[in-house]
């Protein structure tokens, strides 16, 4: 199961929407995407991620799964959440 | 220097605790040495306070065959970077503008990309105001401003170069501390609103704006949550909207208090 942590120099939250500061760069991330990078402080999988968010912002009425793995890709794309390396047999759901 | 004497070899420059001694190159005649250890007067070191860096000394060579000041601006550049490189990065540097009220010392950042009215504002209203820079203010972590009066480089007459010209001859150069009370984004345009608009802005959406105009951003520890503290302690970032410089006497009243 893939898990993923983001890693910023910074990250400052207002109002729900955040900026975080990743090599030198700004970055202005929406509501979800700030609860996502806010959760991923140590590796989590989609599912947990999709889990937390329906926490915070309730149920929605379609699933969220392909919401949060597009965010995931933009996220790693920007260099504000990367992939985590699974040691086999370390993995739980 | 302070005297009127002429620097028989050398001065020093201090901004934002940092010290660049300047030399006398073999070939610059004293008279313009002096001249340009004149421009650099806002700069004098405060004898009683240590610097916080020392860097190599800088040496001025002297104007060009041509009469031409370009070694000087250049110099002045070179000064420039120098400082903002070896500034304790627990300190804030904007691109802006700084002014502040002659008296109380309450004290504005106005903050701007090159080219887009900080110098004009500074020169204009420094001249009613304490002028602090048209370049660059630091801000230490006790919310005092310090300004960088820095030689001006302005055209003279029909002079096709620019020249360096000491601040003390055309604007209000004092000293003592200033405080940060407000933090404005300049937004200057030709079709700007006739009466200046100063309105308040986002704090994430300031911090945006700020990002570019502030130098080693990633060096200040925490620097999102820094910004925001600074924006917090002068209630937020304000952007004032104008068409002519001249115009924006009652806004500067406002934000620094009356300078009668």
């Amino acid at each position: 199961m893939t898990r993923y942590v983001a890693s910023v120099a910074d990250h400052l939250v207002v109002e729900g929407d955040s900026l975080v500061l990743v090599d030198n760069q700004v970055v202005w991330l929406s509501a979800v995407a700030t609860e996502i990078v806010a959760f991923l402080t140590e590796p989590r999988t989609v599912a947990q991620a999709c889990e937390h968010l329906v926490e915070i912002f309730g149920e929605p009425a379609d699933p969220i799964v392909d919401l949060v793995e597009d965010k995931l890709r933009t996220l790693i794309d920007q260099g504000i959440v990367a992939e985590v390396a699974e040691v086999e047999g370390s993995g739980k759901e | 220097m302070a005297d009127g004497g002429t620097p028989p070899g050398g001065f020093t420059i201090r901004a934002f605790g940092v010290d660049v001694p300047v030399v006398r190159g073999p070939e610059c005649p004293a008279q313009d040495f002096a001249r340009v250890a004149r421009t650099w007067e806002g700069c004098s070191p405060d004898p009683a306070r240590e610097p916080r860096y020392a860097v190599p000394p800088l040496t001025y060579t002297g104007p060009l065959p041509d009469g031409s000041d370009a070694v000087a601006v250049d110099l002045s550049s070179e000064i420039t970077r120098t400082v903002i490189d070896h500034a304790d990065p627990a300190w804030v540097l904007f691109h802006a503008a700084g002014l502040a009220h002659p008296v109380t010392g309450v004290a504005a950042a106005f903050v701007a990309a090159s080219g887009t009215g900080k110098s004009t504002l500074a020169r204009t209203w420094g001249r009613t105001y304490r002028y602090l820079s048209d370049e660059t203010v630091g801000i230490d972590p006790h919310g005092v401003v310090h300004g960088y009066a820095r030689p001006l480089v302005m055209r003279v007459g029909e002079e096709t170069g620019k020249r360096t010209l000491a601040p003390a001859d055309h604007v209000r150069v004092g000293s003592g501390p200033a405080y940060l009370s407000a933090i404005v984004l300049l937004t200057r345009t030709t079709d700007g609103p006739a009466q200046p608009v100063l309105e308040g802005v986002p704090t994430l959406a300031a911090i945006m704006e700020l990002v570019p105009q502030t130098s080693y951003l990633a060096r200040i520890p925490r620097p999102l949550h820094r910004m925001a503290q600074l924006l917090e302690s002068v209630g937020g970032a304000q952007r004032l909207s104008y068409r002519n410089v001249q115009s924006l006497g009652p806004v500067l009243t406002s934000l620094l208090g009356d300078p009668a």
